[in-house]
């Protein structure tokens, strides 16, 4: 491959960095060497070019889109450490929430709570009350499913159900029926009289 | 002197001045938007580029060496972004070799329609011609033409020697002398010609 004609000494020449002895043998060089003249002459095109390009101008707003964005960075920054804070106070919380249960568990510590005087006994009554409520919540249901059992397997005790509530709701209806005629007759009476 | 009013201004922002910030992205946001959109060649992208290096301009504003000139330091966080920027366009097959779209507003002294036109079509020669090279080769060509930069100060800006500078820009120009001498840059050729 041939060797590149234009060199490092043509570089520094552009910008003006080559010392005078070397500039000398450069220009000599130039004057024998037509490929190395030619390339001198494109890297002087390149060079002007380059030196005559006009500078790119920003939008008008672009001052205040950058103060824009550095405000919204300050307010960023000024709340930075409290949702760092917040955000680790949710995170310990979360954290000791499932971790105490299962400590309080594991290391059978409710145990000892209840051997304490006043919590024992609150604790106690509050778990022979939960029983209790529960005894009661399983025999209620177990009765209503019982009669309703009985109820679907004999037909004659439904048709009784069925009737006592035709019964009682229009008992219920007569009832208030009268009432209502009650209060219309003693309301027109009071505005006769 | 304009280093001691931007280190006036630095301290006035690292004592929560906002206004002062504004003064400063009131001072650079030319220089700062020119580069982006030199490095990127999208005027969206450049704009993104530019507010996001100033962003982080005000985040790491305490990590400033008031010993160095602000603007090199801000010129830096900017080029340095886009050249991420570019490396990360590069892996998803975002290719920079297709043409880019030249940015309207142009630095000119209210030119007619023709000159305009003219100007439009050279800063889009311009951009393709930047559009090959390498990202840490486009900054170092951005840095050295359009902020007139010394090496060392490319060197500090681009976090580098100032020899990997001399040879950035040396391996640039020939890239680009050779990009001229292939010819495959019929319409560009035309236009730098005319220029």
């Amino acid at each position: 491959m041939a060797r590149d004609p234009f060199d490092l000494e043509m570089s520094l020449l552009l910008d003006g960095l080559l010392d005078e002895e070397s500039e000398a043998q450069l220009r000599r060089r130039l004057l024998e060497d037509e490929e190395a003249a030619n390339a001198w002459g494109r890297a002087r095109q390149v060079d002007a070019v380059l030196r005559a390009a006009p500078a790119a101008l920003p939008p008008v707003d672009f001052s205040a889109k950058v103060m824009a964005q550095v405000e919204r960075y300050e307010v960023r920054r000024r709340w930075r450490p409290w949702v760092i804070g917040l955000m680790s106070a949710l995170s310990l919380g979360v954290g000791l929430s499932v971790l105490l249960p299962v400590l309080f568990f594991v290391l059978g510590l409710q145990y000892y709570l209840f051997e304490l005087p006043v919590i024992g006994a609150a604790l106690r009554f509050a778990v022979e009350f939960i029983a209790t409520a529960g005894w009661l919540l399983e025999t209620g249901m177990r009765a209503l499913g019982s009669w309703l059992m009985f109820l679907s397997q004999e037909p004659g005790a439904l048709a009784l159900v069925i009737s006592a509530l035709v019964l009682a709701s229009t008992w219920i209806g007569l009832r208030e029926g009268q009432r209502a005629i009650r209060m219309a007759v003693t309301e027109a009476a009071a505005s006769h009289g | 002197m304009a280093v001691d009013n931007d280190r006036e201004l630095v301290s006035r922002v690292l004592e929560g001045d906002h206004e002062a910030f504004a003064a400063l992205v009131e001072q650079y946001q030319q220089q700062v938007f020119n580069l982006t959109y030199r490095m990127l060649g999208d005027a969206g992208e450049a704009e993104d580029a530019a507010q996001e290096a100033f962003l982080r301009a005000y985040q790491h504003i305490d990590r400033y060496d008031p010993e160095r000139p602000f603007k090199t330091w801000l010129l830096s966080i900017a080029s340095n972004y886009c050249i991420d920027r570019l490396r990360k366009r590069r892996l998803t097959w975002l290719s920079i070799d297709e043409p880019l779209p030249p940015h309207p507003a142009l630095t000119s002294k209210a030119p007619g329609p023709e000159d305009a036109a003219l100007l439009f079509e050279r800063d889009g020669a311009v951009q393709e011609l930047l559009g090959d090279l390498a990202a840490d080769y486009r900054a170092a060509v951005i840095l050295r033409y359009w902020y007139d930069m010394s090496y060392v100060e490319i060197a500090e800006a681009l976090d580098t020697t100032e020899s990997a500078i001399k040879s950035r820009l040396f391996r640039a120009r020939q890239m680009l002398a050779q990009k001229l001498e292939a010819g495959h840059r019929a319409g560009l050729v035309v236009v730098m010609e005319s220029a």
